[in-house]
């Protein structure tokens, strides 16, 4: 290679890795503008192994998932439905913890502590985690709303929020089930059947729809149903 | 140009022949269990722990096609020295250089194609949607960061003198390609001078994979699939890709047979 | 004469393998060497007495030392340069994935011949190094022998003006000998140069317009191989001789 030739190489492959520097530094700086701390491995963050492991090679969404279903699998457990479920809640922050954008989680967690196991205070600590690092997830403001209509004991107010819940695509089916038993003591035995009729034929969750024909059962079998025939033929 | 492809099409060949392809079944059979089982223990969440685990399991695949097409390329030009009668023939050795870059990234490609697709089809039988912008550009980017560690590779590939070390550099780089944020996240905060003066020239040496992460901000409600953010991370990666091949082509020119 | 081959003062030390130790090796030292249009040159040597490392400097592979080299009236840096030598190293490995067809198809497209002329060309190829019923075979399935052909079949491929051989006999039974010297001779009659490396004595006297001697990284003679028949009578007997002699340099 010709010098001059050479020197202008130089310059322009040592340009590029000056500018290559700048770009790394800017596109990590949005990276930390647009996550939230917890995103960076820091003293305070990240505390377990499989979180460290898990943020090196880049599979916090996985691990969340795994979390996820360790709690499930307590939550389904006779042994800690023995012991009311008491740990819970730091089964839900397990999942929270290694993906705080999994809104599913936090809902879905806050649902059946609130309205299964009736402890609000722990639904509403899971709702807050929820809010403060998805600010603009609304939908964890509307099931805060529900949970402090439910402790509160305002039937009317909790069903209405509860009714546009469901219209959510991605509701958790525990909202199905609460609105349901809602119904039972709220609106007449027919409109309780026809809900948990409809709720059977459409939802995906298999515990859902076995619950619902439990509770067809039942009403039907309380006979205080006017025309059971028709809910039947159409079993 | 003729014979960048020339080179090109012998590396995917050679990818396609030494069954390196198998890959691509293991990931299949695994993906397809995997939704199997999920579909026992997530309940409600399966459409996500699918795409989850699928956009893991494509990034970890191709970085294996990866290791193993540049493990086969090192071991037949070092030990077999299949290299020496290349180098006689009227190519340069540039020209070879980015051949064999093409070649791997292609195979790559494909393999990444054909993951896809069969996460898109197990995406719809869960009843998701497989067209979903976000998957599709966290697969992209998974991809892209690839490009940038096989353009590494390469260059590790010729100051290294045998594959075993080779293969330690490589996985070496690719964990500290991920943790180089937290690092330098970590001394900015507390640490010396000199720690934080080490740090930041890892930082800014070392790939930054992190920056092409977007598997796990697939359900951020907001955030780093701007446009600006993305256009940023293509043209870091434009950049690092230039600079390493550039640097590879440098040292394999003074190399030695 | 038209000189294709010019070699002045040429060393090769090989750089020591770790840096912390100083066994720096030689390679050659101080060669000189000319080769001529048409001729077929013999290099002969014992093993480790440099023959390889020549060849590699004269090919590139190697960058010497200190010395000048220039082949073809340029330099091998030179791709114009590069398209016109053929080069068979010493037991030359193809990939045994490949198809004989494809090796050959593979080094085609470097050499830039065009796709309509390759199929052809190759097809000639094979006939000469007779292998063309192996064309769609894979390397893999072919003996020692039909390899080194196919090394032979790369290294002719673009008719080369010069063309390299290292130890193109080893590994070859009888019959592969005379094959490969039928071969040999016929390049040679089209009028193109042969270097080649051999310690089988038997071949080089066969086809060989001169002869030369490397011992202990200097090359020590340099005769026409006529010459040497008058004086010595056989080749073997130079060799011999020319050897122990340079055992006391």
């Amino acid at each position: 290679m010709p010098p001059l030739k050479r020197t202008i190489f130089y310059f322009v492959i040592n340009a590029a890795f000056a500018l290559m520097c700048v770009m790394n530094f800017f596109a990590t700086k949005e990276l930390k503008s647009s996550e939230p701390k917890w995103y960076f491995l820091s003293a305070h963050s990240y505390t377990k192994f499989s979180q460290i492991a898990a943020v090196s090679f880049g599979y916090r969404a996985l691990l969340a998932d795994a979390e996820y279903i360790n709690m499930l699998q307590y939550y389904g457990s006779s042994k800690a439905a023995g012991g009311a479920h008491k740990d819970l809640l730091s089964y839900i922050n397990a999942i929270t913890d290694a993906e705080p954008d999994f809104t599913f989680a936090y809902t879905y967690g806050a649902a059946i502590l609130a309205f299964n196991l009736k402890r609000y205070d722990e639904a509403v600590e899971v709702i807050k985690k929820g809010i403060s690092y998805n600010p603009t997830f609304w939908k964890l403001r509307f099931y805060l709303g529900a949970i402090i209509y439910s402790r509160k004991g305002d039937t009317l107010k909790l069903t209405g929020l509860l009714e546009q819940a469901a219209g959510f695509s991605d509701h958790p089916a525990v909202v199905d089930r609460m609105l349901g038993n809602i119904y039972e003591v709220s609106k007449t035995p027919d409109f309780a059947a026809r809900y948990w009729l409809k709720l059977l034929k459409t939802t995906n969750d298999t515990e859902t729809k076995k619950y619902s024909a439990e509770r067809l059962k039942l009403i039907i079998a309380a006979g205080k149903i006017k025309s059971p025939a028709l809910i039947l033929n159409n079993l | 140009m003729s014979r960048i492809f020339a080179v090109s099409k012998y590396i995917f060949r050679q990818s396609f022949r030494n069954r390196i392809m198998n890959v691509l079944i293991i990931f299949a059979v695994f993906a397809a269990l995997f939704s199997l089982a999920v579909s026992e223990l997530a309940q409600e969440a399966e459409v996500k722990m699918v795409v989850d685990f699928s956009l893991f399991a494509i990034e970890l695949f191709a970085f294996l096609t990866v290791v193993l097409s540049m493990t086969i390329q090192i071991f037949e030009e070092t030990e077999l020295k299949t290299l020496m009668l290349v180098m006689v023939k009227p190519i340069k050795r540039s020209e070879y250089m980015l051949g064999k870059y093409a070649g791997v990234i292609l195979t790559v490609l494909m393999n990444a194609a054909i993951m896809t697709a069969v996460m898109m089809i197990i995406i719809r039988l869960k009843g998701g949607d497989p067209w979903d912008i976000k998957i599709l550009a966290a697969v992209s980017f998974s991809y892209l960061g690839i490009c940038v560690l096989a353009a590494v590779a390469l260059l590790l590939s010729t100051v290294s003198t045998t594959v075993p070390s080779w293969v330690i550099y490589i996985t070496l780089v690719y964990a500290l390609g991920h943790l180089t944020v937290h690092l330098k996240n970590l001394v900015d905060s507390s640490a010396g001078e000199a720690v934080r003066v080490v740090v930041d020239f890892i930082y800014y040496i070392v790939p930054n994979l992190e920056l092409f992460n977007l598997n796990d901000k697939i359900n951020a409600a907001a955030g780093l699939f701007a446009p600006g953010y993305l256009l940023l991370v293509l043209g870091y990666a434009a950049l690092y890709i230039t600079v390493s091949l550039t640097a590879a082509c440098f040292i394999f020119d003074e190399k030695e047979f | 004469m038209e000189t294709v081959i010019e070699v002045k003062k040429a060393t090769k030390i090989y750089r020591p393998l770790d840096f912390w130790k100083n066994d720096r090796t030689t390679g050659i030292e101080n060669v000189d060497l000319a080769v001529y249009r048409g001729e077929v040159f013999g290099l002969l040597g014992l093993n480790g007495a440099g023959k390889t490392t020549l060849m590699k400097v004269l090919l590139g592979l190697l960058k010497p030392t200190s010395g000048e080299v220039a082949i073809l009236g340029g330099t091998t840096n030179d791709i114009a340069v590069r398209s016109r030598i053929g080069y068979l190293p010493e037991l030359p490995y193809f990939p045994k994935y490949l198809k004989v067809k494809e090796v050959l198809e593979y080094f085609a497209d470097i050499f830039g011949i065009p796709r309509g002329a390759q199929r052809k060309k190759i097809g000639d190829i094979l006939e000469t190094v007779k292998l063309s019923d192996k064309a769609d075979s894979r390397v893999g399935g072919l003996s020692k022998g039909m390899q080194g052909r196919l090394g032979l079949a790369q290294a002719i491929l673009n008719e080369p003006d010069l063309l390299f051989l290292d130890e193109p006999m080893s590994g070859l039974d009888p019959l592969g000998y005379k094959e490969t010297r039928d071969i040999i001779i016929d390049i040679h009659k089209q009028g193109k140069t042969i270097f080649f490396n051999s310690h089988i004595l038997g071949e080089v006297e066969k086809v060989c317009d001169r002869v030369s001697v490397m011992h202990r990284s200097h090359l020590i003679d340099i005769q026409p191989l006529s010459a040497i028949m008058e004086k010595y009578g056989s080749l073997e007997k130079y060799f011999v001789g020319t050897v122990t002699e340079g055992a006391k340099i």
